[in-house]
This record gives C-alpha cells, sequence and structure tokens, in this order.
C-alpha cells in the first residue's frame, strides 16, 4: 500500500494542475478547488487500480466530468424554485456548460462549440485545451483510438461549419469584438 | 489550412485557462498574508492539506487551522488579487471606487459609460452559469424593473482585492424570493476592470424565458431568436436590450402565474 501512496502523491503532484484547469474550464471558479479535491478523492479511494502513464489524465478527466455533473444536480435540486416551476424548466437548463473566462474575441468560437453534440464537443476541447492526445481520448470515452480519431474529425468539422454560419450571419469582426461589444 | 483546422486553431487559442498553475497563485498570496504562521511547511502548489501540511507542534494547531479556515474562505470567496488603479483616474484611487462606479453606470443603463471601465480585453469568470457577453447584459438587464445591489469592499487578505456581494434585485426576484445573490470578485488593473465574476441568474432568467416562450411564442421568437445574433446567453438566446424588454414586459405575468 505504500507503493501505491507514494504513486498516488506523484500523481497528484503531477496531474492537479490539468485536473484544476479542466475544472475551471467547465465549472464556476469558486467551486473548482472543491471539484478538484472530490476528484481527487475518488482517485485515492481507487488508488490501487489507477490506470498507468498517459491514461491516468483521461481516467481523471472522466471522473472530473461525474463529479462536474454532480455538482450540477446538486445546485439544481437546492433552488426552490426550480422545483416550483419545474414544468416551465424543462428544456431550459442552461446549455453547453463552457466556463466562459473569454476574451471578447473568442466569443464567436466558444459561441460554435456550444452548438456541437455532448460527445464531440466534449472531444474537441479535451484535444484543443486539455491537449490529449487521440489514444487518450479514446481512452476517456472507453472507444477505439480509430473511432476517437474520426469523432474528433467531425467535431473539427462540425466547429468549421458552426463557426462559418455565425459569422456570416452576424458579420462579426475582431476589432468590433474587442471593443466590447460582442455583437 | 481548411476551415476546420482554421477553427481547431481559433479554439485553442480561446481556451479560457491556458495556464491553470497561475489560479494557485492564489493560496501563495494568502500564505504570504498569513506571515506570523511561517513556520508552518505548506506547499503552496496544492490545496489538500492532507497531502502538503507537515503537522505543526500542537501548541500551534489552532493557528493553523484559523489559517486553514481562512484560506479556505479567501480560496472559495474568489478572492482576486488587484492593483491600485493610476493617477488622476476621475473614478476614484481605489479598485472598490472602480467597481462601485462600474456598477452605478450599469444601473444608469448606460452601457458605454459602464464598458467604458472595463478593459476591452477583459475576461468573465463564471462556468456552469456563464456570461458571454457583457455589453449585452447591461443593456439586457436594463429594461427591468430593478437594478444591481452589490456592496463592494477591498477583501481582507491584503491591499488591492476587490470582493462584492452582487445581486441583481427586480421586482420577480423579490416577489419570488430567487437567490441570486452571492460574493463575487473583481480584479481591477491600473483603474480598470480587467476580470468579471458574475453571480448565478439562472434561477431566475430559465423559469421566466420558458414562460415567455410559452405565452408568447411568437413574441419570443421575434425578439429572443438567437437567429444571427451573436453570442448567445447558456439559455439560447442573445442577452441584449430586445430580449430583456421582452421578458421585463411578461415579468409581471411570471410571477403572477407562479401565485408570487
Amino acid at each position: 500500500m505504500a507503493r501505491d501512496d507514494n504513486l498516488f502523491r506523484d500523481m497528484y503532484a503531477e496531474h492537479y494542475p490539468a485536473v484544476l484547469g479542466y475544472c475551471l474550464r467547465r465549472a464556476h471558479r469558486d467551486n473548482a478547488p472543491d471539484l478538484v479535491s472530490d476528484v481527487f478523492a475518488v482517485a485515492w479511494r481507487k488508488r490501487a487500480t489507477l490506470p498507468e502513464g498517459e491514461f491516468v489524465l483521461p481516467w481523471l478527466f472522466a471522473v472530473a466530468s461525474r463529479t462536474i455533473a454532480n455538482h450540477r444536480r446538486t445546485l439544481r435540486r437546492r433552488l426552490k424554485l426550480t422545483e416550483k416551476v419545474r414544468g416551465l424548466s424543462e428544456g431550459r437548463q442552461p446549455g453547453p456548460e463552457l466556463q466562459v473566462i473569454q476574451r471578447s474575441e473568442d466569443a464567436a468560437v466558444i459561441d460554435a462549440v456550444r452548438r456541437l453534440r455532448p460527445n464531440d464537443r466534449e472531444a474537441i476541447l479535451l484535444s484543443a485545451w486539455e491537449g490529449l492526445s487521440a489514444p487518450q481520448i479514446a481512452a476517456r470515452f472507453g472507444i477505439s483510438v480509430d473511432a476517437a480519431e474520426k469523432r474528433l474529425s467531425r467535431a473539427k468539422h462540425r466547429l468549421g461549419a458552426e463557426l462559418t454560419r455565425t459569422e456570416k450571419k452576424t458579420n462579426v469582426t475582431p476589432r468590433v469584438a474587442k471593443e466590447g461589444g460582442t455583437r | 489550412m481548411n476551415t476546420a483546422e482554421r477553427a481547431y486553431a481559433r479554439l485553442v487559442t480561446a481556451n479560457p485557462i491556458p495556464d491553470p498553475e497561475r489560479f494557485m497563485a492564489t493560496a501563495v498570496d494568502i500564505e504570504a498574508a498569513l506571515s506570523d504562521l511561517k513556520e508552518v511547511d505548506v506547499d503552496t502548489k496544492t490545496i489538500n492539506p492532507n497531502i502538503t501540511v507537515t503537522k505543526p507542534p500542537r501548541s500551534r494547531r489552532w493557528q493553523v487551522a484559523v489559517a486553514a479556515f481562512i484560506a479556505v474562505l479567501a480560496i472559495g470567496g474568489g478572492f482576486l488579487v488587484a492593483t491600485l488603479p493610476g493617477d488622476g483616474d476621475s473614478v476614484g484611487d481605489a479598485p472598490t471606487d472602480v467597481v462601485n462606479e462600474f456598477f452605478d453606470r450599469w444601473n444608469a443603463g448606460d452601457a458605454d459609460a459602464a464598458m467604458a471601465l472595463v478593459d476591452p480585453d477583459f475576461s468573465m469568470g463564471g462556468g456552469l452559469f456563464a456570461v458571454a457577453d457583457l455589453r449585452g447584459l447591461i443593456e439586457f438587464s436594463a429594461p427591468f424593473d430593478g437594478s444591481m445591489e452589490t456592496t463592494c469592499s477591498p477583501a481582507p487578505l491584503g491591499e488591492g482585492r476587490v470582493s462584492c456581494d452582487w445581486e441583481w434585485s427586480t421586482a420577480g426576484t423579490r416577489a419570488l424570493g430567487i437567490p441570486t445573490s452571492s460574493g463575487r470578485s473583481f480584479t481591477v488593473t491600473d483603474g480598470i476592470i480587467t476580470l468579471i465574476v458574475p453571480p448565478d441568474y439562472t434561477a431566475f432568467e430559465g423559469p421566466l424565458s420558458a414562460f415567455a416562450e410559452s405565452d408568447d411564442p411568437a413574441g419570443y421568437a421575434g425578439a429572443c431568436s438567437p437567429d444571427g445574433v451573436s453570442p448567445v446567453s447558456s439559455f439560447g438566446y442573445p442577452h441584449n436590450q430586445r430580449c430583456g424588454s421582452f421578458l421585463a414586459g411578461l415579468e409581471a405575468a411570471f410571477v403572477a402565474s407562479l401565485g408570487g
């Protein structure tokens, strides 16, 4: 068990920033440290069976994804009004919950990625923001590397199409966006 | 480079947290502020005390507990480091004055004046309840019968930090008792706001917009359609004056429908 403890310490030190970044990009910054702690608490309990090498990080991201989802469910339960107007709120929960610490010139691409399917969105964000490779993304989703590559390729093409469509409609230019008016 | 690859490249550069380690600087700052407890061996690269804190002598444990409690509060509240504004700024000498003036302008409905106090490259914090467009939000909120109620003060752990209780108080939120208030943080650099973490409005906005869409689908489609407008809010409609006016006009009916 001492070996597992030492491995956990090393893993914690190596991956804490990446998991913090993942949570900061997807949850409110006030909650991110607590979410990261929950992720590593799960990892601690399962330290004897953690994946090895490059596959630890996708495993941690998968735990983080579930932790954030649970956190959101808890938040929703706390909102009495949501309960009161359950019928009204159907289909009106916040959309793709991306962290939006963003510069205004990035709004168009953030807007486009919000419109992707959830799995496509997660795959492309794991690649673009978390720096995961195709084998790591495959491990995250439990799919083959070939399937992960196809999913990533599809997500890129859809992102390109969404971005083109958005910018054609709005005629957004970086100069206008940088003035704080993102419309 | 084709369209897909260009879009991907833009997504890479739009990473909101390119360097997560900078967020851990907060812990370093807090430790510096608690210099009277310096003897405690804390690894500031981590937050989990079970792994990184060397157990101090028994007589100091109460001090460590107090320090840890304060640190957790500070990190959890998102206190941010801010620097004093530049000399000669007409708003005031302190970051708190800048933030207060920002909200005064917001509540006056003057988006241009409010945005003049915000860095063009400002960052907006907020994940689950993200706001995509600050100027749009200012214009969106103006038609409502209410205001942004804030109480701002320098945060306790060092000069230059600004922390605010920030609540969107409207006739609807008051009547329904919807909690939209929470501690929020600002970073002010050289007299200009560079980072804002807004509160959670979704408990109000979500149900109100759903009611509006159900009550007046044509009106909703005309005023709050995302078509041709970017960015959209997390609810799929734009934060702008037109949509805000439409929703504000239905606020009383929405409250009445809930018996509020």
